[in-house]
């Protein structure tokens, strides 16, 4: 990382920190509008930090743990939101702004990963390797089509987190990018190899 | 000793492998042969398979695999490729301008990158068509740069980097890398395909009899309708009837929960029965014969070595370097399926040693030494020959006996193993044809030839004899039960759900004995009596023309025209003459009519038989026997380090097939 970057990639720590902490406090000592006004400024710093870091962001690791992490953030915020005091929905709040930024990053590292690598064949074999078995679970564990589907757009089931919300997330975006990436992957390797480097 | 500026001295005795065609390419024509001769049969005339997801999946991910490894290998070892003069860290960087130094005298025109790392690495090459790089250990790098600069001990140190340039210049590298990539891609892709299918046919079994339900339909209308009542009600009724529409015999299959468990069972069978051939196929391939490949390209950078430095104890003074360097690099960073695999090789090695090797991916010292006194023995004895082409035969067998292939492809039936196997003994051969010089040699000649004819022949012969143990085991134990699980494999290649309703084919439509005769009984007839003798004859003939025309001194390397020549003739023969001739003889079922394009292929092959016969006695009456310099007759056979016997004159003949080491 050069200076400029190094300096510019803690300014944007800074304004991120300092709008998540007004953001939570929105609820609390503003009105409820300003934190959604927020959300703008802050989504643009931890942009600049997810370009920042990207290449920690491109490895499956990194891909594994935004969406495990995501999935922690939403479920833990979901369920601390049952109470209706000011401190549940500060923590709530928090919680969920930084589920955002997780399933961000989680996005990111997907994006970074296959614009690194080329992992256009793992993006679309792992979502047909891995979204079957988990359709014909679920929809067996439901008892049929009907009431899986029934079960999946009730309004309990949208409230609270499922398990299975970061898996469905990543492996559409990773099919869609696995599709998109694969032609232009295979003109770098042939360009690399007809230029010998 | 000798130094690479040195003009070569040949001396007499020793072929020069390198002007023949290479084993290690012979080995990956036959793995590509086996793999992709049954896709490539999807573009035969009468073929009804969807060929562009097989052919390019198996062609292009492969390929894709191949041009990608190098970076994979730069990636996982943290190669740097870093040049001394652009980065700070290596502005002098002494270890790494010696060994640059060192390969560009080795190899002027493209010397390789030359990569370091400081994870324990000892010296490794690799790269695709036009990549070439040379990863080494910082440790082990220090120490060799240390000992190329000393003028006393950098001979063996110089014999190892040939060693490893040998691989770039005898272009064995893509060859070794993109049959791996191409044998690990069908296993992969193939086992892949199989776990998604069935997870698929599963959920389309499961979900099917309330899927198709008209009502199913109609109550997802009102669903979705009071999920997002601002928008416009969707009407999916629809659906079932455009679904009926599309295949209205599995809609009705489907819709039966009693007839699900027997569609899944159909459909797996299908599945597994496509697939899993491709799975054993490349399986066994990847076992068997890729560390094959690869101790055969150990042999021939052996011998490349020892000619760029015109000196045959020197790859095996290599040996000792490498070993030393191997010391300085700690252990060798080897991935966790490397390690298993080589503690697995080397326990079954002591074990059991002659399995063992196998699957070594590099030769033994004795093995090594051997090659570099007699080159022909790279070849290996014809034993081991006959039982590579004739596994491969079978591997093909089984491939085409796939669902996949043998539904949908009509041929190759016999045509594709036999012409494998006649080209690639016939060119097995010509190495030993160089060789053979004198009449006893000829007669030596004969013996390989059939003793490879004679184990292809057994080793096919050994699966038919499975056939016959299999069909004599179901007759004798419940014909009529094994005759229904016959009938579920002919529907499942048809895609038929094999329920009730299915007439039964094996002990009702065809008697047992009729199909014991048609699909064992002929086919034991017809590579175990008919076709060994033929080809036998064929490849005698291309042997002694071959030898022949190795007596025309005066060509020189030209001669290499009437090897291909005469290979394409018997080959072109095979195909045209004597393959349809058997399948009219021995199948008039299958093949009951001559067709214009049949006789046509006779008529042309006997024309080009013909052709071929005159092109070469022009020749030799032109060339033969006599010597290029003094211009008198030169008797016998040729063997590498003949001279021309007349006084004044030993002039060598053929030089181009004498080794310079």
């Amino acid at each position: 990382m050069t200076a400029p970057v190094r300096r510019m990639t803690r300014i944007a720590w800074i304004v991120l920190a300092i709008l998540t902490g007004a953001m939570a406090l929105s609820g609390v000592l503003f009105p409820g509008w300003i934190g959604v006004l927020l959300l703008l400024p802050a989504l643009l710093a931890w942009a600049v930090l997810l370009i920042a870091y990207r290449r920690c962001l491109a490895s499956w690791r990194a891909v594994v743990l935004t969406w495990a992490l995501f999935g922690l953030l939403r479920g833990v915020a979901v369920g601390i939101d049952v109470g209706n005091d000011a401190l549940s929905n500060l923590i709530g709040t928090v919680l969920a702004v930084l589920g955002l930024y997780a399933l961000l990053a989680g996005y990111a590292a997907l994006l970074a990963l296959v614009l690194c690598r080329d992992v256009s064949v793992a993006y679309l074999f792992l979502p047909v390797a891995i979204g079957a078995p988990t359709l014909l679970l679920t929809v067996q564990m439901a008892g049929g089509v009907t009431r899986w589907f029934a079960a999946l757009t009730a309004p309990s089931t949208v409230a609270r987190a499922l398990v299975l919300e970061p898996l469905l997330l990543s492996l559409s975006c990773m099919e869609m990018l696995g599709l998109m990436a694969l032609v232009p992957h295979a003109l770098i390797t042939l360009a690399r190899e007809a230029r010998g480097n | 000793m000798n130094t690479p500026e040195q003009a070569p001295t040949p001396r007499a005795g020793k072929l020069n492998i390198f002007a023949l065609p290479s084993y290690t390419a012979i080995l990956f024509g036959l793995i590509a042969a086996v793999v992709l001769g049954v896709a490539f049969t999807a573009w035969l005339p009468g073929s009804q398979l969807w060929w562009p997801p097989v052919i390019l999946g198996l062609t292009l991910l492969p390929l894709r695999d191949f041009l990608q490894w190098p970076d994979r290998l730069l990636r996982e070892y943290g190669l740097s490729r870093t040049p001394c003069d652009r980065s700070t860290d290596h502005a002098d960087d002494p270890t790494r301008r010696e060994i640059e130094a060192a390969l560009a005298t080795l190899a002027p025109d493209r010397p390789p990158e030359l990569c370091l790392t400081d994870m324990p690495v000892g010296i490794e090459s690799f790269g695709t068509f036009r990549r070439r790089y040379v990863a080494l250990g910082r440790r082990a790098a220090d120490r060799l740069a240390h000992r190329l600069a000393s003028p006393h001990r950098r001979q063996p140190y110089l014999a190892m980097l040939c060693h490893e340039l040998a691989h770039f210049i005898n272009h064995d590298m893509p060859l070794a890398q993109l049959s791996r990539s191409l044998l690990k891609m069908t296993v992969l892709v193939m086992t892949a395909n199989i776990w998604i299918g069935l997870l698929l046919v599963a959920l389309v079994a499961m979900v099917s009899p309330e899927v198709l339900r008209p009502e199913f339909w109609t109550g997802m209308s009102a669903h979705l309708a009071s999920l997002a009542p601002v928008f416009r009600p969707v009407d999916l009724s629809w659906v079932p009837a455009a679904l009926q529409a599309q295949n209205p015999y599995a809609f009705e299959r489907l819709q039966d929960p009693a007839g699900r468990h027997a569609l899944w069972l159909a459909s797996s069978l299908y599945l597994l029965g496509a697939q899993l051939p491709f799975v054993l196929v490349g399986g066994v391939l990847w076992l068997v014969y890729w560390p094959r490949l690869m101790r055969i390209r150990e042999l021939y950078a052996d011998a490349r070595a020892a000619q760029m430095l015109h000196d045959a104890e020197a790859p095996l003074r290599a040996l000792d370097a490498h070993a030393f360097l191997m010391l300085a690099a700690d252990s060798p960073a080897r991935t966790l399926w490397q390690r298993w695999r080589e503690g697995w090789t080397r326990g079954l090695s002591l074990k059991l040693p002659h399995l063992g090797g196998l699957f070594a991916l590099h030769p033994d010292q004795e093995t090594r030494r051997r090659c570099l006194a007699d080159p022909v023995q790279v070849f290996g004895k014809p034993r081991a020959l006959a039982v590579t082409v004739g596994l491969a035969v079978v591997l093909l067998d089984l491939a085409t006996r796939g669902i996949l292939t043998a539904a949908y492809i009509y041929e190759p039936g016999p045509f594709l193993p036999t012409l494998i196997a006649f080209i690639v003994t016939s060119t097995w051969l010509l190495p030993q044809v160089c060789v053979a010089g004198g009449q006893t040699a000829q007669g030596a000649l004969t013996g390989k030839i059939a003793l490879i004819v004679g184990g292809i022949a057994a080793i096919k012969l050994g699966m038919h004899f499975v056939d016959l143990g299999l069909v004599s085991f179901m007759r004798l134990t419940d014909a009529a039960g094994w005759g229904r699980a016959v009938d579920l494999w002919v529907y499942a290649m048809l895609g038929v759900g094999a329920e009730g309703p299915l007439p039964g084919l094996l002990g009702a439509e065809m008697s047992w004995t009729t199909f014991t005769e048609l699909h064992v009984l002929r086919p034991m007839a017809y590579f175990g009596l008919a076709l060994p003798p033929l080809l036998g004859g064929i490849l005698w003939a291309d042997a002694s023309l071959k030898r022949r025309a190795l007596t025309w001194y005066g060509l020189g390397e030209q001669v290499r025209r009437a090897f291909w020549i005469s290979t394409g003739l018997g080959a072109l023969l095979l195909a045209l003459l004597v393959i349809p001739l058997l399948n009219h003889a021995f199948f008039p079922e299958i093949y009951g009519r001559w067709s214009p394009a049949a006789m046509f292929g006779v008529v042309s092959s006997l024309a080009a038989a013909v052709a071929a016969g005159l092109w070469f006695w022009r020749r030799d009456r032109r060339w033969a026997g006599r010597c290029p310099a003094c211009g008198r007759p030169v008797t016998g056979g040729y063997y590498p380090g003949k001279s021309c016997p007349h006084e004044a004159c030993y002039q060598l003949l053929h030089p181009w097939l004498v080794a310079a080491y």
